[in-house]
């Protein structure tokens, strides 16, 4: 059943998946990710979970231009269980609503779930409808409520898929 | 801020050459450095992340109170009418602002004029600062020491700042009255001249303007003075009979600020350098710790005065509890209390008021023994009716009070927890069903060994009296800690069928078989009394007050009923939908409903009694459901809503939450009667739940 497509391109609607590569990759993943962004990440937050976690970050391309990506981590939460956690999820406005948001998330369920992840977690501004749905759709649920989270006062919201 | 002598060398090119030997991408770093490091780490000078540059931005110095006060830019006297309303409201304004978690830094020591009060030679301003400090400070001291605020709520720091600690809280309050007293007499003048002059000078106008203005600086001080008071008073315990008085002072003064605020000078919200007369927003940002720059909006008059309004309405709500006898509506008024979700503050007074953990007066003792009448009320157990069980028996007694020294710490982290803010008290809930888990665990223990010894003949068994006590409170428990789920929107649609469901066929049957548990050993009590009563003279008292509790039991018991009957109609509603296809469903790839289950209750887990409820219990009624025509199951809902209405007409009063169930309970009933009929059957629109009305019990809407 396992499979190691996970590493090889797909194709889909055009638009095609890969793995991150190389260090050359990471300043189109910021401007990606920092556009939709309320607070600024700094560049070792990047490096932090790419270096450490390079497979479990996916970029979708448009041709050559990178038109969504995904930055995951996956370690042991509270020395009992495996956490996958998507720190970062963008799709580039012109191409929001074709499911490339939705195909990048489930690459990286995918990608955890084979390295035994118990639960895959993530937080987002619960102001944020699109990403609720998304996730929600995809069997996520709010597992709790993060008052004031953000540093402009909004709540969150930690979704939760439980894998086991 | 005095700057050391350092000296400053430019490290640019070293770094450079140096950066030379790392290849594209490598960082050089401490073997510690992980995710929490990465994230607060800045990019230096990159003026959207590192709050130092704030002050770098623009031409502008930023200037202290020395610097502003030397370079002539702080003025110490001399100042309108206008001039003050406004730095009061601004200051009042950052007070609420920090109130709401911001930093002191960010919002009250904004005012220049905080910063040093003895040098402000207006007599006015100088009061007003020196008591806003006062209030800072004793906001300060109660907010911490009545430990119910996290991170996000609160932020204690005072950046080494002087609380105006050279000035006592009375002479701060003298202070102020002399001012007002001044002002008092400077409006009688006013006033006695308009009369001489009859009103018909052209210099009517001005004198008209001077004396609302006049009357709107009096207001503000009378506030400012009583709510300090007030604040003391809580946060002395002492003379709490005076609170009353004090508010309504506030809200006095308050309705009178509230009409006055343009009166006050505006801020300018486009000019940050000229925002308001002796503010300085930026003052602070070097105390800031390095990381990005937390946006602060200092809140608008509008909002401050409102804030405060709402404040002073749940401080004179807070102040019942002093009043409230018995244990079990303490609780209740704790829960009730946080259900409004309140504000940082309030939830500290109320925990001031009412913390044994923390507090003496009312301490654990005196919880332990309101604790004991809740009982004695609730089921009567012989060895708290009968005094002489206990006299003749030192273990027994023993035992007793074992019980109730074991059961007051739980209790009283219970008070505790319902005063975290909503969204922290879910975890917390879950832990504290740990707790009770064990104390259950002990009291059944106790219980049997107390039944044991009271085998003497004429007393009533003891059974399981404690116990019962314990599973009622835990019952409520778990009720509650599915229903915050509800209030926080943390259940998805196609989750309620089962949620309703465990509430329905489980949680509310047991909270209502430990009641009618209870209500039968209170009947037996009754009759045993009757008894003794044949024989000597019955207390009239006695017979009389049980007659009332009973009352009081029927009505939460019909709530109680009526709420399992809501939730048992929604459960099979959600049937239906999905019977029809009407929900949206998860992708199926990773959808895993027995997992999702699991891990919804996994909270009960160290409960064993009443024990979990497994999901094949589940699975297997909704395998049934799925077999049936959905028009049974909007039928079955249809009368489950019904009998939901039956047991909330019979509740005797006319409070807003019957009314608000039975608004729900009868437009569900219709809802689900369309349903049944067929209409909208074919619609591609999801059902909505709208929980306006109720958070927990929402009222469907279909299209
Ligand atoms: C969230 C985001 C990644 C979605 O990307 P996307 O490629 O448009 O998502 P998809 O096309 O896979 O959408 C999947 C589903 O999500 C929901 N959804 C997505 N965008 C939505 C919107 N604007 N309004 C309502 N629902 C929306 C829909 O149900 C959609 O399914 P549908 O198109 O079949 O109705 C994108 O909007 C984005 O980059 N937002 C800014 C960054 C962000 O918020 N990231 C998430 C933080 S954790």
């Amino acid at each position: 059943m396992v499979s190691s497509e996970e590493n090889e391109a797909t194709v889909s609607d055009g638009i095609r998946y890969i793995s991150y590569e190389s260090e050359s990759q990471m300043p189109g993943i910021m401007k990606l990710i920092q556009k939709d962004l309320s607070e600024p990440y700094s560049i070792y937050t990047y490096r932090y979970f790419i270096h450490n976690w390079p497979k479990l970050c996916f970029l979708a391309m448009d041709g050559e231009e990178m038109v969504g990506a995904i930055v995951c981590k996956l370690d042991v939460h509270k020395q009992v269980n495996k956490r996958g956690y998507i720190a970062m999820l963008a799709v580039d406005e012109r191409h929001r609503r074709r499911n490339i948001g939705s195909t990048l998330v489930l690459k990286s369920i995918r990608a955890m779930a084979e390295e035994d992840a118990d639960e895959i977690v993530l937080e987002t501004e619960i102001t944020n409808k699109s990403a609720l749905r998304l996730y929600e759709n995809l069997g996520f649920v709010r597992d709790k409520r993060l008052f004031r989270y953000y540093l402009n006062g909004v709540d969150a919201l930690r979704l939760k898929l439980w894998l086991k | 801020m005095e700057e050391k002598e350092t000296e400053t060398v430019d490290i640019t090119q070293p770094f450079l050459e140096a950066v030379k030997s790392l290849t594209l991408g490598e960082l050089l770093h401490d073997p510690s450095f992980g995710l929490f490091e990465a994230m607060s780490a800045i990019e230096m000078m990159d003026p959207k992340m590192d709050a130092g540059m704030i002050c770098n931005k623009g031409k502008r110095t930023i200037m202290n109170f020395d610097q502003a006060v030397e370079a002539n830019k702080l003025k110490l006297e001399d100042f309108s009418m206008k001039e003050l309303i406004g730095i009061t409201d601004t200051t009042i304004s950052c007070l609420v602002t920090w109130l709401e978690g911001h930093s002191l830094a960010q919002t009250v020591f904004t005012n220049l004029y905080l910063h040093k009060p003895s040098a402000i030679v207006n007599k006015y301003l100088k009061a007003i600062s020196v008591i806003t400090l006062k209030q800072v400070d004793v906001i300060e001291e109660c907010v911490s020491k009545a430990g119910v605020f996290e991170e996000e709520d609160f932020q204690p720091s005072v950046y080494g700042y002087n609380l105006a600690a050279g000035f006592s809280d009375s002479k701060a309050s003298s202070m102020l009255r002399e001012c007002e007293d001044e002002i008092q007499k400077n409006e009688k003048r006013l006033k006695s001249q308009r009369s001489q002059t009859n009103g018909l000078e052209a210099g009517d106008i001005d004198t008209n303007t001077e004396l609302e203005e006049i009357s709107a600086l009096l207001a503000r001080l009378k506030f400012l003075r009583n709510l300090h008071s007030l604040l003391l008073h809580v946060w002395k315990r002492d003379n709490l009979n005076e609170c009353p008085k004090l508010i309504s002072v506030c809200q006095e003064s308050l309705a009178v600020m509230q009409k006055s605020m343009s009166f006050g000078l505006q801020r300018d919200l486009q000019d940050t350098a000229n925002f308001m007369i002796g503010f300085e927003l930026y003052v602070n940002q070097r105390l800031l710790p390095p990381t990005f720059p937390r946006s602060t909006r200092i809140k608008s008059v509008d909002e401050a005065f409102s804030y405060m309004d709402a404040f002073l309405q749940r401080t004179k709500t807070i102040l019942k509890v002093t009043t409230i006898q018995n244990f079990h509506s303490i609780l209740e008024f704790f829960n009730t209390f946080s259900e409004s979700q309140p504000c940082v503050l309030s939830r500290s007074l109320l925990q001031l008021l009412y913390g044994p953990l923390r507090f003496k007066k009312p301490g654990l003792e005196d919880m332990i023994e309101s604790m004991k009448e809740s009982v004695k009320t609730f089921i009567a157990p012989p060895v708290l009716t009968n005094k002489t069980i206990c006299s003749q028996n030192r273990e027994i007694s023993e035992c007793v009070e074992m019980f109730f020294d074991r059961c007051a710490n739980p209790f009283a982290s219970l008070l505790m927890t319902c005063g975290h803010n909503r969204a922290r008290q879910r975890d917390r809930l879950a832990h504290m069903l740990e707790e009770f888990a064990n104390l259950q665990y002990e009291t059944e223990r106790i219980d049997a060994y107390i039944h044991s010894l009271c085998q003497v003949d004429g007393v009533r068994q003891h059974g399981n009296c404690f116990s019962n006590w314990i599973l009622y409170h835990i019952s409520k428990l778990m009720i509650r800690y599915v229903l915050t789920g509800f209030e926080l929107e943390l259940y998805s649609v196609h989750e309620f069928a089962y949620i309703y469901w465990y509430l329905y066929e489980f949680l509310y049957g047991w909270l209502l078989s430990s009641l009618s548990r209870a209500e039968a050993y209170v009947a037996e009590a009754e009759a045993s009394t009757n008894c003794e009563k044949s024989g000597k003279k019955a207390s009239k008292n006695r017979a009389k007050g049980n007659k009332s509790k009973s009352k009081a039991y029927t009505k939460e018991i019909l709530l109680i009923q009526a709420e399992q009957h809501l939730a048992g109609g929604y459960f099979k509603v959600m049937m239906g939908f999905m019977n029809d296809k009407r929900l949206p469903l998860p992708h199926k790839e990773f959808d895993n409903e027995s997992v999702r289950y699991r891990h919804r209750f996994a909270a009960f887990a160290s409960i064993h009694n009443p024990s979990p409820v497994h999901y094949l219990q589940y699975k297997s009624i909704s395998d049934i459901s799925a077999m049936q025509p959905s028009v049974n199951l909007y039928v079955a809902a249809a009368r489950s809503f019904h009998q939901a209405r039956q047991y909330l007409e019979v509740i005797p009063g006319s409070e807003k939450e019957v009314a608000e169930l039975l608004k729900i309970a009868k437009t569900n009933f219709v809802v689900v009667k369309l349903l049944a009929s067929g209409h909208t059957k074919e619609s591609v629109h999801p059902p909505e739940f709208d929980f306006s009305v109720d958070p927990h019990f929402p009222i469907i809407k279909v299209k």
